[in-house]
């Protein structure tokens, strides 16, 4: 009975992991095909053409995009869980007036859609002359009202007692918010980064107003970029592309998937 | 070493009533003083307040005969232990215990020194490279303490440290916590709501209670002389008996209730009091002396706990408690005899419940002079 | 004594110095350091979302120029000519056609997937990584490789149709079904991160309401209706809410898969605004557009705050 059951749970989650996997595995399968190949419909490539890739790298300057991206993301990571990581401690740790009506207005900037204020955004970016730079695509994002409670809910687990007994020791603030706060919440700055890194690798629409030209611009808008250029037959150098553009988040999600899982469900219901 | 004393100190949080009110006291240079009372009585409060975590609403302290109401936590030289002991789970023992010195730029050759002294005292060598989490309660405990020891501060604060480990470590740690206050000297405030640890660790206590100080002084002389009801019911176990009873002057006797009365010879007029006695100092008929005073009372309840027994009786509808020495089947329902002294009878005013009639104590309270 | 504790008196209290710190402490609290602390999320709070929130409602007050600054204020009139004008609407109604299509579809198969991956089984691991793995997709990938799935002649969807002898749809060209093309995109690619927050819910509650149950021979669908459903019921308004707000939000599918089209059918709201302001130039108009939006997604988190708070504390 045992068996059949489990049997018959493995066949489900098979099927269902075929089915979801499918349009990647089949666009993984179509970037190794010739452009004939794809025209007839084939499911699997005769041999594998890796020129698609190669095609895909000189078409744009994607390895160039791909720079970007990884700079970007890395910047937008780290800036978040410093700017996040500081607030958050002022609001745990730290005793001054107006605090909950500051915190208040922290969470309150959840609730504002980004394109709420992407007009004027836009125009200051503009004028700050930050179109095509890459302050323009990573300073904007660095407060996270999100990551601020993140961290504001595991920072508040830590004991009263290790501020004081800092505090006695003669352990100033800052160095205790490097050395005791920020190791001992590795776990969520983990979480928190990895969620950053996906959802700024993943960015479309304000990367698409602010990159007019090749220099800074991330994978995402190259790889529009690429497929509005390419002639309709192209598909395996297009898939080639997509899978540069998808395989390092899907990688950075499947070693992270656990931490994620765990410090987004908290996050979204403490 | 260094005295701390507070004047007149007084503590509200935020705009609420106070929690302690007006504590004088002065802490002697080197000795154990412990805080006793109930939980909630206010005795982290005060500790906190001396240790700078809070600030002191009215009132002066003084550390080492200096001003230090405003003084940050880390320019008080003191260490404090903590109940839930505050140890940093990311760093080793060894890293845990020297954190603080290396804040403070400490030498090297200091450091190791100290830390090795600690370690020795406390028997963690073995465990140095080990994670908080890797270690059993009493292990955690010696590493806050080891901490404490390292500071090489002048003041120890420990805020109910014993009261996460289990009875039989408790007794050890509490005489080993004793001898390295010895050991170092330092001046040491313990705070815990077990009169136990009170009495058998403390070179003098504070009862404390609902922020108020009830007696300063040595555990003997609290425990012998106690200045009010509440003191002489929350020091000693099983607790003293207390019930009420009337000074007939005119016939020099105190009457419990009609049947129950006792012949004494007091130096006032007729009042209501309240009569307290040491389970203790009942003892049975054929022990007492010449010149105690026999009662006839049945016996409710006994429990023999190895080598003395609990006798418990009702008087004025008030369980009292008898403890005797040795084993005694007596069944319950049995009627006996026990035996007071005079001398053991306190008496306290039933009004303010203030001590008004304590025949042992002597001529001049013995305290220490400040 | 009394001359040492007068000496006291006199060494202690440093009026002057105490005086001013009080008066700091009056104005900035206990710890100003708190200030320096909270510096670089206010000042970019300040200039990335409330400056601009304001200035989006300001600029919605304004005729702008080609350059789309405001000139000439015309009070509510941009948002009288939003809702008369047909585009909107049809373009409000796309949306809410299109939350409809997407919300419910993801949270149940999201729902289903989160209760088979929370079973006990060797290597479910790796199943659940599958089943999570959209989520690391970005809409820019996930929407090109739907391009090729739906794409009227190499498309696999046009294949497997013809292999049961269908006649081939043209998914995203046709009114009739772009939407729902765009809707199928958006669904799969939503399923990773409903999942991956469902399944977490789901490994919050209790084993020990499952042993009880189980004692008392409850069986599987009585337990999913009486506890797990129950238990999971803050996830699910956690859920709900993010899912409504992303389709609210939607872009990237809309940008590469249909440009808005055919005949408007899929010019979704952030679409319409995103052409009004950066293609038309016309800020005006596009920020009375963005403020509706604003309204509508506030309504719905101020439900979720309402409603979800009250179930959190069940748990
Ligand atoms: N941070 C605080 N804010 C308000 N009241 C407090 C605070 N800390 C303690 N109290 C109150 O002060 C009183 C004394 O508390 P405490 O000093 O912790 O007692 P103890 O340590 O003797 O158990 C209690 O009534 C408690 O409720
Ligand atoms: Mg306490």
């Amino acid at each position: 009975m045992r068996i059949v059951k489990q049997t018959s749970l493995y066949v489900v989650l098979t099927a269902l992991s075929l089915v979801l996997f499918f349009p990647m595995l089949y666009a993984f399968s179509a970037s190794f095909m010739s452009a004939q190949e794809v025209l007839l419909g084939h499911f699997l490539p005769s041999t594998l053409h890796f020129e698609n890739y190669l095609q895909a790298f000189q078409d744009v300057p994607l390895f160039r995009f791909l720079i970007n991206s990884i700079f970007i993301s890395l910047v937008v990571t780290f800036g978040v869980l410093a700017v996040s990581s500081m607030a958050a401690y002022a609001f745990v740790f730290l005793d001054f007036k107006g605090r909950k009506l500051l915190f208040v207005l922290f969470i309150s900037t959840m609730m504002i859609p980004w394109e709420a204020s992407m007009i004027p955004n836009f125009v200051t970016v503009q004028q700050l002359g930050w179109i095509n730079r890459y302050a323009g695509l990573t300073i904007p994002f660095f407060a996270s009202a999100f990551g601020t409670f993140l961290l504001r809910q595991y920072f508040k687990t830590i004991p009263k007692e290790m501020q004081e007994a800092a505090q006695i020791a003669g352990i100033g603030h800052f160095r205790f918010f490097m050395n005791v706060v920020l190791p001992v919440s590795k776990t969520s700055l983990v979480t928190l980064g990895i969620y950053t890194f996906l959802t700024t690798w993943n960015a479309y629409l304000w990367p698409l107003l602010t990159t007019t030209d090749e220099l800074v611009r991330p994978l995402q808008i190259g790889l529009r970029q690429l497929q509005s250029q390419e002639t309709v037959n192209e598909w395996g150098v297009v898939m080639a592309a997509v899978m540069v553009v998808a395989v390092p988040t899907l990688i950075v999600l499947f070693i992270g998937q656990k931490h994620l899982q765990k410090g987004l469900t908290d996050g979204a219901l403490k | 070493m260094k005295s701390v004393e507070l004047i007149d100190a007084s503590k509200a949080y935020g705009n609420g009533p106070s929690v302690i009110e007006k504590l004088n006291v002065k802490i002697n240079p080197g000795e154990f003083f412990v805080l006793v009372g109930p939980s909630g009585c206010g005795k982290s409060t005060i500790l906190r307040m001396i240790a700078g975590l809070e600030d002191i609403t009215s009132g002066k302290l003084l550390i080492g005969g200096q001003p230090a109401n405003t003084l940050p936590p880390s320019k008080r030289s003191l260490s404090m232990v903590f109940q839930n002991y505050a140890l940093y789970p990311h760093l080793s023992v060894r890293e845990n215990i020297t954190f603080g010195l290396k804040a403070r730029r400490i030498g090297k050759e200091v450091l190791e020194k100290r830390l090795r002294d600690a370690a020795d005292m406390l028997d963690l060598g073995r465990y140095l490279d080990r994670k908080p989490r890797q270690l059993s309660g009493g292990q955690r405990q010696r590493v806050a303490l080891a901490r404490s020891i390292v500071s090489e501060a002048p003041i120890c604060l420990m805020d109910e440290p014993l009261s996460n480990l289990d009875a039989k470590l408790r007794g050890r740690m509490r005489s080993e916590i004793r001898q390295i206050q010895r050991r170092i000297g330092t001046t040491m405030i313990y705070v815990t709501h077990d009169q136990i640890e009170a009495m058998t660790m403390g070179d003098r206590m504070m009862v404390l209670h609902d922020g108020h100080q009830q007696q300063i002084g040595r555990p003997i002389d609290v425990y012998n002389h106690p200045k009010n009801t509440f003191v002489a019911s929350f020091i000693g176990s099983p607790q003293m008996n207390l019930t009420p009873v009337v000074y007939d002057a005119a016939k020099k006797l105190l009457r419990l209730n009609k049947d129950w009365t006792l012949p004494v010879d007091l130096p006032f007029s007729s009042r209501d009091l309240t009569l307290g006695i040491r389970p203790a100092n009942i003892r049975p008929d054929e022990r007492a002396g010449e010149n105690a005073i026999r009662l006839s009372i049945k016996v409710s309840d006994v429990e023999i706990l190895g080598n003395e027994t609990l006798l418990t009786f009702l008087v004025n509808d008030q369980i009292w408690t008898a403890k005797w020495e040795g084993q005694w089947s007596i069944p319950g329902g049995t009627v006996c005899q026990i035996a007071v002294s005079a001398e053991d009878l306190l008496l306290f005013d039933r009004e303010n419940g203030k001590c008004i009639h304590d025949p042992k104590r002597p001529s001049k309270p013995e305290e220490v002079t400040v | 004594m009394a001359m040492e504790r007068a000496q006291v008196e006199r060494t202690g209290g440093l009026p002057a110095t105490v005086a001013r710190e009080k008066l700091f402490r009056r104005i900035l609290g206990r710890q100003p350091a708190a200030w320096l602390y909270l510096m670089p999320s206010l000042i970019l709070f300040a200039v990335f979302v409330f400056y601009p929130l304001f200035k989006t409602i300001y600029l919605s007050f304004f005729l702008s120029d080609m350059k789309g600054l405001p000139t000439v204020f015309i009070g509510l009139d941009n948002y009288v000519r939003l809702f008369s004008s047909p585009e909107f609407i049809q373009s409000a109604g796309s949306t809410l056609l299109f939350v409809l299509y997407t919300v419910p579809a993801t949270i149940i198969i999201a729902l289903i997937l989160a209760l088979l991956a929370n079973e006990k089984l060797k290597g479910i691991g790796f199943f659940r990584t599958i089943f999570s793995s959209s989520m690391g997709i970005s809409v820019a990938a996930s929407s090109v490789v739907w391009l090729f799935i739906f794409n009227p002649s190499a498309g696999i969807l046009n294949r497997i149709l013809s292999l049961f002898g269908l006649r081939g749809i043209n998914w995203l060209a046709d009114p009739n079904w772009a939407l729902f093309s765009v809707s199928l995109t958006t669904i799969w690619l939503h399923l990773g991160f409903t999942f991956l927050i469902l399944l977490g819910g789901l490994q919050n509650i209790d084993e020990h309401l499952y042993e009880s149950a189980n004692i008392e021979g409850a069986g599987y669908f009585y337990q999913l209706r009486r506890i797990t459903l129950p238990m999971l019921s803050p996830t699910l308004f956690f859920v709900i809410t993010v899912s409504m707000i992303d389709a609210f939000q939607t872009f990237g599918q809309i940008d590469l898969l249909t440009k808005g089209g055919p005949g408007n059918s899929t010019n979704l709201i952030v679409y319409s605004i995103y052409q009004k302001a950066f293609i038309n130039f016309d800020f005006g108009s596009a920020s009375s557009a963005v403020v509706v939006l604003f309204f509508c997604i506030l309504l719905v988190t101020a439900l979720q705050f309402k409603f979800g708070e009250r179930k959190v504390h069940y748990q």
